[in-house]
């Protein structure tokens, strides 16, 4: 993505941000407003850079620095999601040229909706993560013997598969999911450490599994040795939560930055449990 | 994640015998929590200031606010998943959700065309509509039957079906503007709108129930309108007024909407087209399947408000005394406008009144 030039007559001096802080999870969120000098062809990463070298909100009031998180900076990682300008997206690619034709006036920087706050602009990202484990998104190969080369996957196949893998776990496609609710439990006291993460994990399991885990789910299913788990992957999507829960509103292609085509993969995982539902009906 | 060994399925276990005696108290509880919403503290939904799509029926505009406190906190209604209270559901929910989209193409969309269809004849003609209401009434006994398991009961269902399905939804309208993203949240607002209307729209004319105090009660506070053997004049009569008028249009346009949009999702539900050309394609099928509809919908509401009652009431009394006199139909008090002026005059071959079908 290359940034478009602002005419020196448009290049601002200064940039204002806005940014959506939350000391911890729990916690009443608050806003704050920076300013930070202008330069040529920033990130929002280097944003916020900026702004933890300065430590102070334009009232100047010193305040700890902005929590974000990032890790390759090259839009394939997905750990620097946020709400940018209200709309969910990477960080490391977003410009801040590009944001300033969107909206000259400030950046609004949020954290990602649905799931928890950690701190700041940071999330807990762990639901996300489960529902690949719902949907088995892996292919099962465990033995330490030779098993020789595996199925000749056809070119019509691959290129089938490969948008498919592209995913980067990254969550905009169930940020922008309006059937994809916020899950935020509390540690109850007197609860062990297991018994809440068996209470988060089974409130996990009951909700929306998500656009990016029926993909992946589409994924290995067609993936000749992934096939093998074809039926429990088949069973994750027909059971709560599934892909029955999706609305079709369709925002998770809309604004998936790696261009999944995750409507289609809702589709084929619609038609597939059809008919895994009949086959059911009439075989066993 | 590679190296995950095939788990063993384990065999299907037995529900404990609590978990089975619970199946129906257990829905009437599932139910209740749903609806005492808020103090369920498991769930915690983050609110952005916009329209949200919360319970159904509620419309909730969140109070505007400046963004340092957009972030406005509220609990989903969601129960808690562990208890075996919710297992029906839950356990239930992919046939539940399959079912309530069938419902809504077959019985209840294409017998929504063939109503519209036969409503839009009015236009032909006070005969046209008439003969048409003479066939559907000839199922005689059998047409409550139908009535309730080919249209009410699929409605009911699907409606509360529905309400609960947009009440899984929160609408994010203002940040994601895409048009299949205002498409998801007309979806439910038709649907609620269809709900409302044709609750309305059948006490209106039908009456739901066909026993005599029933129908009595609703008479006199202007419902159970319609007389199947005087079937344009007392429609035309019981839509003489404003108020009437702008429901029946509203209704129907919701759900023509309703019908024709959700034709599209169905499609991708039931995995019918798959790739983005497909369902572009299959979207521009049902956009015309919707337009037409909608103007066979609204021909239907014309006809309906530009029908004279006298003139019609005329052309009706000449059919019933010839379908009366070839013994077609019974002589009937219940589908007919009373005071009625076949009964003082019979013709010689009349059937006495059975009513049987009523």
């Amino acid at each position: 993505m290359i940034a478009p030039v602002l005419s020196p007559k448009n290049r601002p001096t200064h940039i204002r941000v806005r940014v959506q802080r939350q000391d911890g999870p729990g916690k009443e969120p608050y806003w704050e407003l920076f300013e930070i000098a202008y330069e040529r062809e920033m990130n929002v990463i280097s944003v916020l850079q900026k702004i933890a070298a300065k430590g102070q909100t334009v009232d100047g009031k010193k305040v700890s620095p902005v929590a974000w998180d990032c890790g390759c900076l090259e839009e394939v990682c997905g750990s620097c999601t946020m709400v940018i300008n209200g709309r969910v997206r990477q960080s490391c690619s977003a410009l801040v040229d590009h944001l300033l034709v969107e909206n000259p006036d400030e950046i609004v920087l949020e954290p990602m909706q649905k799931f928890p706050v950690i701190r700041d602009l940071m999330v807990d990202r762990q639901r996300l993560f489960r529902a690949l484990q719902r949907v088995k998104a892996w292919v099962p190969v465990d033995s330490y013997y030779d098993l020789g080369p595996g199925e000749r996957i056809p070119r019509s196949d691959q290129e089938r598969a490969y948008p498919l893998s592209q995913c980067m776990s990254c969550g905009c496609c169930l940020d922008a999911c309006p059937q994809f609710n916020k899950i935020e439990l509390q540690r109850e006291t007197g609860e062990s450490a297991e018994q809440f993460e068996a209470r988060k994990l089974a409130a996990f399991d009951n909700a929306f599994v998500g656009a990016h885990a029926i993909s992946q789910a589409m994924l290995f299913n067609q993936n000749p040795t992934g096939k093998a788990l074809a039926g429990d992957r088949l069973d994750a999507l027909s059971g709560p939560g599934g892909v029955a829960t999706c609305g079709n509103a369709q925002n998770c292609v809309a604004v998936c930055p790696k261009e999944i085509p995750l409507t289609t993969s809702i589709a084929r995982a619609g038609r597939a449990t059809t008919v895994a539902a009949i086959k059911k009906w009439f075989e066993s | 994640m590679l190296g995950f060994r095939v788990p063993h399925r384990p065999p299907k276990s037995i529900p404990p015998a609590a978990a089975r005696v619970s199946k129906w108290r257990s829905w009437r509880v599932f139910v209740a929590l749903r609806v005492s919403s808020e103090q369920c503290q498991n769930y915690t939904v983050e609110r952005i200031g916009e329209l949200t799509l919360f319970g159904g029926v509620l419309l909730r505009f969140p109070p505007a606010s400046p963004p340092g406190h957009r972030h406005s906190q509220q609990n989903d209604m969601s129960p808690d998943p562990g208890t075996p209270s919710t297992s029906f559901f839950i356990r239930h929910e992919f046939a539940i959700r399959r079912l309530h989209s069938l419902t809504g193409i077959v019985p209840l969309g294409a017998y929504m065309v063939v109503h519209l269809t036969t409503n839009a004849s009015i236009l032909n003609g006070t005969e046209t509509f008439q003969k048409a209401v003479y066939m559907i009434h000839s199922l005689g006994a059998l047409l409550p039957v139908v009535e309730w398991g080919f249209i009410f009961a699929p409605l009911l269902f699907h409606a509360i079906i529905g309400i609960w399905i947009a009440r899984t939804g929160h609408s994010n309208t203002s940040h994601y503007k895409y048009a299949s993203n205002r498409r998801y949240f007309w979806q439910r607002i038709t649907g609620l709108i269809a709900f409302v209307y044709l609750m309305m729209h059948v006490w209106h004319l039908h009456g739901w129930v066909h026993m005599t105090p029933w129908v009595e009660l609703g008479e006199r506070y202007g419902f159970a309108q319609f007389r199947a053997y005087n079937a344009a004049s007392t429609l035309a009569i019981a839509m003489n007024s404003l108020f009437w008028q702008a429901f029946y249009l509203i209704g129907v346009w919701a759900c023509v909407f309703h019908l024709a949009n959700g034709l599209w999702t169905s499609g991708i539900t039931w995995g019918l087209w798959i790739s983005a050309k497909a369902q572009a394609r299959a979207l521009k099928v049902c956009t015309a399947f919707g337009v037409v509809l909608l103007v066979i919908g609204t021909s239907a509401w014309w006809g309906a408000i530009s029908t004279d009652p006298a003139e019609a009431k005329a052309i009706e009394d000449r059919m019933y005394r010839a379908n009366v006199e070839a013994g077609w139909v019974p002589l009937s008090t219940k589908k007919r406008t009373q005071p009625d002026p076949v009964v003082a005059q019979p013709p010689a071959s009349a059937v006495e009144p059975t009513d049987a079908a009523q």
